[in-house]
């Protein structure tokens, strides 16, 4: 299934993919385009182009439609990707319906930060980006307004996330519906416009990228947040990375090259292709993620992907879009030390047990240590955290004097691993 | 073979002796489960490793406590030693036992538990297990003494050695945790030589039990005793080793209807009062207390007096009771209170007593009859007090035929006609009495006297009894010719009679050495001429053979 038709799933009204024009897919409100320029790499997932200004005057307008701004509505979204090539001066208008009395806007703001703006003669909310964006980057833009007929609250997501920084806090517009606007632009807006309730003059981002932009009226305006995030966002990221189909061994392979890396602020650093060996885990070894990313690793197959991080490996933000799973891991290693209470010596040979109990990921009764100490007392094994993980645990030596009694070790496995040293008492 | 294939465990803790005839420590047994409990997956049939929980832990070598579901069975705990082991969360110990001492010969000792024989009269240990010959052990072994989280009797045990021709022993100790030592000595008995079949056929040899008053000592005063054996024909030895027979190892016999392997004899005695839907019943089991004041014992004789009494008991189990406890018979459903405090008894090895070989030093309230007593035997009644039988001391005249007379008198170169003189004339018609100057210690209770009368005649007369210096005789009369005036001789006729038989005796109470002057005369169809001579009558008695010299 295509991006495209992830879109249409949702029950937009009106699709502009921008991949070589400013046709609408869904609707019939084709845009009209000023100086728009779609000659640079698509932003978005199922697009080969997308639409482009580089001049302050340019623009795409959309033809008045009652379903997106030439009427009073009471459920409206719009969503879209975005990016920036630079950091822009004056503030710019991403998308807009509207004049400097009634809008509806995506706005760039002094240095690339976001605000989402609503107008009516009754009431103006703004809500503003937690990030500003960084040059070269797409990003995914939703805003939902629901009059206080539905939910009487303005929505505003970035990446799939919601910004809950507003003016008001409260974000809701206390009116039933938002007042019929002028014309939807991407751009340059033709006329006057506000921001806060006050005209200002906006003008395209020089340069600004567009790709995949919808809207929507009535209940399917109404998007949640899995909608937002899991369909419109995450489905519609490009990786830096992409891992494809292989064995295990082949696809960990290609992960490996990216060992000892630091991934970029990206929508989606590395996507992972389905194994065709069914269940599959794979190791990150020292891949670590800047941390204004927003989706480490996608898996897109149908399977359960473990992902252990290793090595510092700092993966979190994951995401699924072909049904599977993904089980993250971080690996941990656990040492036990054992010593002799009465003069603090260590014991050799001593037999270091550990198995899950209940209350964590594990099944009760999993072994997940059951070895002996070396030389130097200890005894350490590999143990890949999910959740804390309690345990139950015991040293034992009664094979040989000296004899000692049974020592207990304590968990959970944390995050950071178990590192204990038991003290065993002589049992002679 | 080593103690992983002697035994093996289960899955659900089930530590089992399977072959081998080895034994093994306590702490070897700990040992081995602590090996098996670090290893990193088990094997075989011993179903320990470091996934199981820790089977046992030691307190010390001698002290090991399996943690459940650990457990051993009572076959399992024939195979270990020296040392204790609990487990069931304390609910059953198995004690450890060790044994010290001497045994002459091959000895099985026996355990006595809650009044039962602990693995009945062939117990695993045989003839000695886990000796250290070098250390005086006889014998170390595991004991339950908690069973089901309770004491088998306070955890107290007796050990006997009890075998046929050694003397016999016994040792109580109260078990613990750890080892619990008992000291047993015994030798080879020199008064017990005869073969256990020959001592099986001495039935004829009885005894009255229960409360039994006898004359032991002579002074016309009965002493009370627990039983009155009756040696028959047997010598007093026999008797003892009659009664070695019935309380041996292996015995089929009872006494005082108990197992004879379990009669030890009084163990103890109190006063009671407050009697009620009395009596008690000898040789029922009295019962008493609860929890720590609770016991047990057979009731081996009574004094009742109404609704107070004295009882003799063998204490069969718990403890002996105290003062105002209430007493309880099992079949008379009897109940008295205690009054007063216990007196315990001390027991000898052999409940009859000792045996010097030719006398017996009873035990404490051990009766014989009378007459199956010499003078070198000891008794002590049930106040402890010691009796000692009257040297009796037969004489004997031989050699007789029917109608035979025969005088024996004190000898003073013939009749001793002044053995003793009137001190109170004989002259009424229905004297009674006899008064004399003195009469002889020796002298029988009853008997025969010839009374020197005044005109010469020796008068035979009969007395029944005698005190200080006067004789009782039946009324009669000693009127003139019959009267003797004072100062009169007379003199006891010890055998002063016609026989019937072949022999004639008399028995009395040695006291010196006397010489006795014996005349036989037969003037009948067969007669002879007088024969006549003197006999000693010593500490060993006496006698004589008339020597038959025809008169025809």
């Amino acid at each position: 299934m295509t991006y495209s038709t992830d879109i249409s799933g949702l029950g937009a009204d009106h699709h502009w993919k921008f991949d070589g024009n400013s046709n609408d897919s869904i609707g019939s409100a084709n845009g009209t385009d000023t100086s728009m320029l779609y000659t640079s790499s698509a932003i978005a997932e199922d697009a080969t182009n997308c639409a482009e200004t580089n001049a302050v005057g340019d623009r795409v307008s959309i033809p008045t439609t009652t379903d997106i701004n030439n009427s009073a509505q009471a459920r409206k979204a719009v969503a879209g990707w975005f990016m920036a090539t630079a950091i822009q001066n004056p503030p710019k208008n991403i998308y807009g319906e509207g004049d400097a009395s009634q809008a509806f806007r995506f706005i760039l703001g002094w240095g690339n930060n976001l605000v989402f703006e609503v107008d009516d003669p009754s009431f103006t909310l703004q809500i503003f980006g937690d990030t500003a964006l960084e040059v070269n980057r797409p990003y995914h833009l939703c805003m939902i307004f629901e009059g206080n007929g539905y939910g009487n609250e303005l929505r505003a997501y970035l990446d799939g996330v919601e910004q809950t920084s507003a003016e008001p806090a409260d974000r809701q517009p206390d009116a039933t519906t938002l007042t019929a606007r002028s014309v939807p632009e991407f751009g340059d807006p033709a006329g006057t416009v506000a921001v806060g309730g006050t005209a200002v003059i906006l003008i395209a981002p020089i340069n600004g990228k567009w790709n995949h932009w919808a809207t929507w009226d009535g209940v399917d305006a109404v998007l949640t947040d899995m909608e937002v995030k899991e369909t419109l966002f995450e489905k519609g990221a490009l990786p830096d990375i992409t891992i494809s189909n292989s064995t295990e061994s082949a696809m960990q392979t290609a992960l490996d090259v990216y060992s000892s890396t630091v991934r970029d602020n990206a929508p989606l650093c590395i996507r992972i292709e389905d194994c065709t060996e069914g269940n599959f885990s794979l190791e990150l070894d020292n891949i670590t993620f800047n941390t204004l990313a927003s989706i480490h690793i996608q898996y897109t197959g149908n399977d359960t992907l473990t992902l252990i991080n290793k090595n510092g490996s700092d993966c979190s933000k994951t995401s699924v879009t072909g049904g599977g799973t993904i089980v993250l891991k971080t690996r941990t290693t656990l040492t036990i030390t054992a010593k002799d209470v009465t003069d603090n010596s260590v014991i050799i040979g001593a037999r270091v047990y550990i198995e899950a109990d209940s209350g964590g990921d594990l099944t009760s009764g999993t072994e997940i240590m059951n070895t002996t100490t070396n030389g130097s007392g200890i005894a350490t094994v590999s143990f890949d955290y999910t959740s804390s993980q309690p345990i139950i645990g015991r040293i034992r030596q009664g094979t040989s004097s000296t004899y000692y009694k049974n020592g207990i070790i304590s968990g959970p496995i944390t995050l950071s691993g178990l590192t204990q040293t038991v003290l065993l008492i002589p049992d002679e | 073979m080593a103690i992983v294939d002697d035994f093996s465990v289960t899955a659900g803790g089930n530590i089992r002796h399977d072959s081998g005839s080895t034994n093994y420590t306590v702490l070897e047994l700990h040992r081995w489960l602590q090996d098996l409990a670090d290893d990193a997956s088990a094997v075989g049939n011993d179903i320990i490793d470091i996934t199981s929980g820790t089977p046992s832990e030691r307190s010390t070598d001698n002290i090991i406590t399996l943690n459940s579901p650990y457990n051993i069975d009572d076959i399992a705990a024939e195979y270990l030693y020296d040392g204790s082991i609990t487990q069931g969360g304390g609910d059953i110990v198995y004690s450890g036992l060790v044994v010290v001492g001497s045994l002459y010969g091959t000895t099985t000792l026996q355990i006595v538990q809650n009044n039962l024989l602990y693995d009945t009269d062939a117990p695993f240990w045989g003839t000695g297990i886990n000796v250290d010959a070098a250390n005086n052990i006889l014998s170390r072994m595991l004991v339950k003494t908690r069973d089901a989280g309770a004491d088998v009797d306070g955890k107290r045990i007796r050990i006997y050695a009890r075998e046929w021709g050694e003397t016999f022993a016994e040792f109580s100790v109260t078990m613990g945790l750890g080892n619990s030592t008992a000291a047993i000595f015994t030798n080879e008995d020199l008064n017990n030589q005869t073969a256990s079949g020959t001592v099986a056929t001495w039935s004829t040899i009885t005894n009255v039990e229960g409360y039994q008053g006898i004359d032991v000592d002579g002074d016309s005063t009965v002493e009370y005793y627990y039983s009155q054996w009756n040696r028959a024909t047997y010598t007093i030895n026999q008797l003892y080793e009659r009664c070695k027979y019935i309380t041996r190892r292996g015995t089929a016999e009872t006494i005082h209807t108990m197992d004879g392997e379990l009669f030890r004899g009084i163990t103890a005695q109190w006063d009671y009062d407050n009697e009620a839907t009395g009596p008690y019943v000898e040789d029922e089991t009295l019962s008493w207390g609860s929890g720590t004041t609770a016991g047990t014992g057979i009731l081996l004789a009574l004094d009742d007096n109404g609704v107070t009494g004295t009882v003799w008991i063998q204490l069969l189990t718990g403890v002996n009771p105290t003062d105002g406890l209430q007493i309880t018979g099992g079949t008379s459903s009897c109940t008295a209170d205690v009054n007063g405090s216990i007196t315990t008894r001390s027991l000898p090895s052999v409940f009859l007593g000792q045996s010097t070989g030719s006398a017996l030093i009873g035990g404490f309230g051990i009766g014989v009859e009378a007459a199956d007593l010499t003078n070198s035997d000891k008794l002590f009644d049930l106040t402890n007090t010691q009796r000692v039988p009257p040297n009796n001391v037969t004489f004997y005249v031989y050699g007789l035929i029917s109608g035979d007379r025969v005088l024996v008198t004190n000898d003073s170169g013939g009749i001793d006609t002044t053995q003793m003189t009137l001190s109170t004339a004989l002259s009424g018609a229905t004297e009674t009495a006899i008064v004399v100057n003195s009469i002889p210690t020796d002298t029988a209770q009853t008997g025969t006297l010839r009374v020197v009368l005044d005109d010469g005649r020796h008068r035979y007369i009969a007395y029944t009894s005698w005190t200080g210096s006067t004789f009782t005789i039946g009324s009669s009369d000693w009127t003139d010719p019959d009267d003797a005036a004072i100062s009169q001789g007379v003199y006891i006729g010890y055998i002063d009679k016609a026989t019937a038989t072949t022999q004639e005796s008399f028995t009395v109470v040695y006291n010196a050495d006397r010489t006795l002057f014996v005349r036989v005369r037969d003037g009948g169809g067969t007669p002879i001429k007088t024969f006549e001579t003197t006999g000693s009558l010593g500490t060993a008695g006496g006698s004589t053979t008339a020597i038959r010299t025809s008169d025809e």
